[in-house]
């Protein structure tokens, strides 16, 4: 039941999403092409907007796919299928992660885009499909995927919060963003507590290096995500169970 | 002795200091069709929601089959919304086949028939069909369930008699033997007769409840004249 719930997840969606990574490649082709070069910007610049902006339409998807699917009118189908509410959460977390990793990937497609006179496509392409990339690639999607998961969480157990638990709209909004935040904010400060911070550096195919946040001790980190994803999805999954209340 | 399908045992339900539901207790056999009956806002969607598992927080006890609202008796029961609930994108092939694909009773090619019966365009996209017709699909799908008990919300609220006629007997001639029906209106005329007993919920609070026989020769009135007179304002 959980994969025929993941593909209906991923057929929900999936026209939304595509066509967000389709627009942002669009514009990774369109831009260079225009009078302004983006170039003059500096290659760290260009990485840090697209790694910026392109999360916060990331989520912004993710919030309204949730939000709809679970406990908007599609919510009364959802609810109705022989799945526990545990399965649909479970379903929802692994299509988020998905999504966003297509989006990942996109937003590094763009950054290709976006340098290709600086840098050429092929030569990308070429050192990309080296072991050592290829590792190093790996390492910094585990990184973002184990950090993001209890974001992804938080944001869950806030939507859920704000749209089922508390019926009073304005307070449930209320709640439900002080928890995200608070979530949020919890998560990362145990991290820098417990975790520590260091940098890794990314070697672009110029050789230019972008250095990335991350944590020093990578085990203590996972163990943190762990710990906060655990406690974030037993509450969504509480509500779901326990607090229902569609509209 | 036919089996008791659904158990409605003590149901109270609030939002706030509003009362939805007050004391709520009845049950259902297996191969009856039993009537929610009461105007806008006395409780019946709250109740069909709790039967449903898309209201959790509730006091008192739901058991379908023996089972508590939530996998097991979602297996059971076949339920019609009161609103759109289908992404209005996928086409109505799509929406067959995801019935299919998540409830083991389901039979296509009833659907099928009944799509064709009612006339409704199986190529098109869900938007793309009239209310009444999106109304009709989501009737085909509820009914085309082999299920024990099926929960209809309102199936004939804002659909003009001749269409209620067709929905009608397309409910009666499609649920299965030794099944039940829980139905909800608040236009009562036109379905009085189909139903083995009813239930008037009035403010949350159940104000009449009987068989339909038995209320019509104690009281000398049709349960639609009945209602006029428990819901007199």
């Amino acid at each position: 039941m959980l994969a025929k719930l993941i593909k209906l997840d991923l057929r929900f969606a999936y026209k939304q999403f595509l066509a967000m990574a389709a627009l942002l490649l669009l514009l990774g082709i369109a831009i260079p092409v225009m009078e302004v070069s983006v170039l003059k910007f500096g290659v760290p610049i260009i990485v840090s907007i697209t790694f910026s902006v392109v999360p916060i339409l990331c989520v912004w998807l993710i919030v309204q796919h949730f939000n709809r699917n679970l406990f908007g009118n599609e919510g009364y189908l959802m609810f109705s299928l022989p799945v526990s509410a545990t399965q649909l959460l479970v379903s929802k977390v692994i299509t988020t992660l998905i999504w966003f990793n297509l989006m990942l990937g996109t937003a590094a497609g763009l950054i290709v885009l976006l340098l290709r006179e600086e840098v050429p496509v092929l030569m990308v392409l070429r050192k990309l499909f080296t072991w050592g990339a290829i590792r190093q690639t790996l390492n910094v999607l585990l990184t973002i995927n184990i950090n993001v998961l209890p974001i992804i969480m938080a944001i869950f157990l806030g939507i859920s919060l704000a749209t089922v638990a508390v019926r009073n709209k304005k307070i449930g909004h209320f709640w439900g963003q002080a928890a995200t935040a608070a979530g949020i904010a919890l998560y990362i400060w145990s991290s820098i507590l417990f975790a520590g911070w260091t940098y890794l550096d990314i070697a672009l195919a110029d050789q230019t290096l972008v250095s990335v946040t991350v944590a020093a001790s990578q085990w203590i980190n996972i163990a943190i995500s762990v710990i906060f994803c655990t406690l974030f999805f037993s509450l969504t999954a509480y509500i779901m169970r326990q607090r229902l209340n569609l509209a | 002795m036919s089996e008791i399908l659904l158990e409605v045992k003590h149901v109270s339900k609030r939002y706030g200091q509003q009362v939805a539901l007050r004391d709520v207790s009845f049950e259902l056999a297996s191969g009856k069709i039993i009537g929610l009956l009461g105007p806008n806002g006395s409780g019946k969607t709250t109740l069909i929601k709790i039967i449903n598992s898309l209201l959790a927080d509730y006091e008192g006890e739901v058991r379908v089959s023996g089972h508590k609202p939530g996998k097991e008796s979602k297996k059971l029961v076949s339920y019609l919304p009161d609103k759109m609930a289908l992404p209005t994108w996928l086409s109505v092939t799509e929406a067959l086949d995801l019935y299919n694909s998540f409830f083991a009773d389901f039979q296509l090619a009833r659907a099928n028939e009944l799509l064709n019966s009612l006339k409704v365009p199986q190529g098109k996209r869900i938007g793309e069909l009239s209310k009444g017709m999106q109304e009709k699909l989501m009737l085909t799908l509820t009914m085309a369930r082999r299920a024990k008990l099926y929960v209809l919300d309102e199936p004939i609220a804002g659909v003009d008699p001749a269409a209620r006629d067709l929905i009608l007997s397309t409910i009666l001639d499609n649920f299965t033997d030794g099944s039940s029906i829980l139905l909800s209106t608040h236009i009562i005329s036109d379905v009085e007769t189909i139903f083995d007993s009813v239930v008037f919920l009035k403010e949350g609070n159940v104000d009449l409840i009987g068989e339909a026989e038995t209320l019509r020769s104690e009281h000398g009135k049709s349960i639609d004249q009945l209602f006029r007179e428990v819901y007199r304002c």
